[in-house]
């Protein structure tokens, strides 16, 4: 980087020296004779009004000119210059006044008092012949050797800078200096128009629309050059000399604006140098002023602004240094480029104002410096592309690294990533095994948990049969026993009845003891006792017989196998062992259809279904606190549905919110009290019924009940 | 013979009772708690025996509501394997003497009867000796005041006060 940026700084040098030779070059190799010593001034306040030309010649207070060319300056005052010429030698020559820009310029040649000859010239006024010779105003001194006071009086008017560099030289003199003019300000054209082109093109082609401001300063400056010199023709306007008068104000103006806006954007000065930016908008104001002033046609405080305002461009040197200084390259050449130009301004501004000689190199100072600066310029604009060029390509070569290294550091990060992946998967492999072995005591857990809530039914259930059998037992037993005794009585009875002998005379005697003895043992209440034990005896062995039977349907030995089973049969043992648990607290109505198809499933442990829903049932209606013992309900229901059997369990009881229907078949829920329930009944539940791919239904209402439904493939 | 009553919401039960006590006790039997209050009134019931499952009300609360009323008659409830807490939630309370577990035993059963029925003579005798002993001592009492007075007037006679002083003695004896 160092080394690039000290190889463009010797750039400009080697510039340097080239701009100077080309200038060196292009001056022309003579000298040319300015006769301003020779001539008087008098301003025209000083002529008395309705004075005749040929009295003004005489008047007092003529001012001789110190200076070989007078520079007026930018006044509204009319100015009168009186020459004495030598009728001998200067007769046949042409008088020259190298200034093209004059308003109004005038010209008699006066032999001994009298106007022998008047021209008239000027961008507005162009009474009299045809007065040019090329570019400048030339006035053709006539012969006259009979002349004793041969003078010439020129009159001057301009709301531009009244320069008068006048000579007196020989047509061929005039008209080869001319050609040199043309010549030169062609190739000065010829370097305009082609950067103009050059820049547009480029302009079209990149872009950028720096170019087209440069477009815009180029042709406004050429411009400016061209009305300057003497060119105006070239542009048309002395059609309109309304325009014409205020043609060289209005590319003043426009060329500095240009200036501006190009200077502003090339270097960027919003961003680098905002405080010049402001202060450019400040000349941009002013040059708007200006450009009032022109149009109202206050033309000289029109150009006196407009040359105030020149002073900007002095102002773009430190801007473009600060520039150059932020790293700006193009600023460079820049700052080359308007130092020439600027060199050149202060050439012709010094020439101006005859601090130094006015001769060719002054004079062709400014175009020269111009069209270099120009064509410095385009190369600072090129630079500048390239600049933006490089600068886009440093910035993709930057991002091109940053990536590169993001790329690395994201190789890295997963080289990392990769690493900290198999740590982890490690890890997790190992939580994974903890996990499987903590799974494993959970299952094993569970399945204890499971095994506890058999056991539990179970215990129920044992507690049920032992409730049921507990009656039939004890009257069966004690009324056999009892049974034996009234027997006894009916033997003994029987006995002295067999011992009873027809033929004994005693016989009527015998029979009233036997009656006696009967009404002793009081057999007639015997007998009625006998048939009551008997039927007690029947009652209870027929109740155990069903007790034992649906005990052997509700345990079957062949639980856990698949095997068709009548759904009935297993609701009803389920209600057998149930019922001296239930018949108490509530009435149970049942309901069940007689065409069931069997149904293939695991007996025993839709037993345990069963028995938990059913018990689910009855708590729930004990639950509910606004219900009369003898209006508790289970309604109990089989049907068949197709292929389907649909088993409907449903209660009055206090059924349960959405919240707790939503969760009832999790594992470990309970609405109960902590130690009355493992919350596993019907998560159990759900299990069996679930290896039977049975659907569960299950409605409920807060406060109203809940049914069940239980639908099973047949 | 001693009285007992049988309460029982199983009239099998009731029946075999009764068949098996009948020789030896005067049984009382109903399944309805309220002909039980009436068979109480009745008949001078000696032991109260009730099954402690039933549907209208469990054998402790029948206790309960006998016990203002009838407290003398000695409690027995007869109970399944169930309830035990209750069962001895009503023993720690005093309400029931004995309980028997289903199915009875017929010679304990008797044995327990009878026993309780002991208990409750020795209770009825007790309670009629201090009576009689309240009954003596107010006879002594009235005769004392008597003798107090015919001594203080010396209206008696000798033998009359010799006879009244005989017969305190023979109260108090």
């Amino acid at each position: 980087m160092r080394e690039r940026r000290h190889a463009s700084s010797r750039l400009p040098w080697r510039w340097w020296l080239i701009c100077l030779a080309a200038l060196a070059l292009a001056l022309p190799s003579h000298a040319q004779q300015y006769i301003g010593r020779r001539m008087q001034l008098l301003p025209d306040s000083m002529v008395p009004r309705m004075s005749v030309t040929e009295q003004i010649v005489d008047l007092l207070g003529w001012q001789p000119i110190e200076v070989d060319v007078p520079n007026l300056g930018v006044t509204e005052e009319v100015y009168w210059l009186r020459l004495t010429l030598d009728p001998a030698m200067e007769a046949g020559a042409l008088l020259e006044v190298q200034n093209a820009t004059i308003d109004e310029l005038s010209c008699f040649i006066i032999c001994d008092g009298e106007v022998i000859t008047a021209y008239g010239d000027g961008e507005t006024h162009r009474s009299g012949q045809e007065s040019r010779l090329g570019t400048y105003p030339t006035f053709a001194i006539p012969l006259a050797t009979e002349c004793t006071d041969f003078e010439v009086l020129l009159r001057v008017e301009s709301g531009k800078p009244l320069l008068l560099p006048i000579r007196l030289a020989g047509h061929k003199e005039v008209i080869d200096d001319a050609h040199v003019r043309d010549v030169f300000f062609a190739a000065y054209f010829g370097i305009i128009f082609v950067m103009l082109l050059y820049n547009l093109f480029l302009f079209f082609s990149v872009g950028d629309r720096n170019y087209l401001w440069y477009a815009f300063y180029i042709i406004t400056v050429g411009g400016a050059q061209l009305v300057l010199n003497g060119y105006s023709e070239l542009l048309g306007v002395e059609q309109w000399p309304w325009l014409e008068l205020r043609v060289v104000h209005l590319f003043g103006v426009l060329s500095g604006v240009a200036t501006i806006i190009f200077a502003r954007d090339f270097l960027d000065l919003p961003k680098r140098v905002p405080w010049l930016n402001t202060v450019m908008y400040v000349y941009m104001g002013l040059y708007a002023v200006a450009m009032l002033f022109t149009l109202l046609g206050l033309l000289t405080w029109a150009y006196n602004l407009i040359n105030f305002c020149a002073l900007a461009i002095f102002l773009l040197i430190p801007g473009a240094v600060l520039s150059l200084r932020q790293g700006f390259r193009p600023a460079g050449y820049f700052l080359l480029a308007w130092t020439f130009f600027i060199a050149a301004v202060v050439v012709f501004v010094l020439k101006d104002s005859s601090i130094i000689p006015f001769n060719q190199w002054t004079f062709f100072a400014l175009p020269v410096g111009n069209a270099v600066e120009v064509v410095l310029l385009s190369l600072a604009l090129a630079s500048r592309i390239n600049e933006l060029k490089q600068e886009s390509a440093r910035a993709r070569e930057r991002q091109l690294q940053l990536a590169r290294q993001n790329e690395r550091i994201v190789k890295d990060q997963n080289r990392l990533l990769e690493d900290r992946v198999q740590e982890r998967t490690l890890k997790l492999t190992e939580t994974n095994r903890d996990l499987e072995g903590a799974l494993n005591e959970l299952r094993t857990a569970q399945q204890q948990l499971v095994q506890q809530e058999k056991l539990a039914s179970i215990g129920q259930l044992t507690a049920g049969i032992a409730h049921e059998l507990n009656n039939p037992i004890n009257f069966v037993s004690s009324s056999s026993a009892s049974l034996k005794r009234d027997f006894d009585d009916v033997e003994e009875v029987l006995k002295l009845v067999l011992a009873l002998d027809p033929e004994s005379q005693e016989l009527q005697q015998e029979v009233r003891a036997l009656q006696e003895r009967m009404e002793e043992l009081d057999l007639a209440f015997t007998q009625d006792e006998i048939v009551q034990l008997l039927k007690g005896i029947e009652d209870g062995a027929g109740r155990t017989a069903e007790i034992v039977k649906g005990l052997r349907i509700f345990g079957r030995v062949d639980g856990d196998a698949f095997a068709p089973a009548q759904l009935n049969e297993l609701l009803e043992s389920t209600l057998v062992i149930l019922r001296s648990s239930l018949r108490d607290q509530v009435a149970i109505d049942l309901e069940l259809a007689e065409d069931l198809p069997p149904v293939r499933c695991q007996a025993g442990r839709l037993n345990q279904v069963f028995m938990n829903m059913i018990t689910n049932a009855a708590h729930a209606t004990m639950a509910r606190a606004d219900l009369a013992p003898e209006d508790r309900l289970i309604y109990i229901s089989s049907r068949v549905e197709g292929k389907r059997v649909i088993i409907r369990i449903e209660d009055n009881g206090a059924g349960m919110s959405d919240e707790v229907r939503s969760q009832i078949f999790d594992p470990f829920f309970t609405t109960k009290e902590v130690g009355e329930g493992t919350g596993l009944g019907l998560s159990i539940v759900m299990g069996i019924l679930s290896d039977h791919e049975a659907e569960v239904d299950v409605t409920s209402q807060l406060g109203k009940g809940t049914a069940f439904t239980l639908t099973f493939k047949a | 013979m001693i009285h007992v009553l049988y309460l029982d919401d199983e009239s099998h039960n009731l029946t075999a009772f009764r068949a098996a006590f009948r020789r030896v006790f005067k049984v009382h039997v109903t399944t309805e708690p309220t002909e039980a209050v009436q068979l109480l009134r009745e008949h001078p019931i000696e032991v109260v025996i009730s099954d402690q499952k039933m549907p209208a009300l469990s054998g402790v609360e029948f206790f309960e509501l006998i016990m203002s009323d009838f407290p003398d008659p000695i409690r027995m409830l007869l109970t399944g394997h169930a309830d035990i807490d209750a069962v001895i939630d009503a023993i720690n309370k005093g309400q029931i003497y004995k309980y028997i577990s289903k199915p009875w035993n017929e010679a304990e059963l008797q044995a327990l009867v009878e026993e309780a029925a002991g208990q409750f003579r020795r209770k009825q005798s007790v309670q009629q000796e201090g009576n009689r002993l309240v009954e003596q001592m107010r006879q002594a009492r009235e005769i004392a005041s008597w003798l107090i007075e015919a001594t203080a007037s010396g209206s008696a006679n000798p033998a009359e006060i010799h006879e009244k002083v005989k017969k305190i003695d023979e109260l108090l004896s």
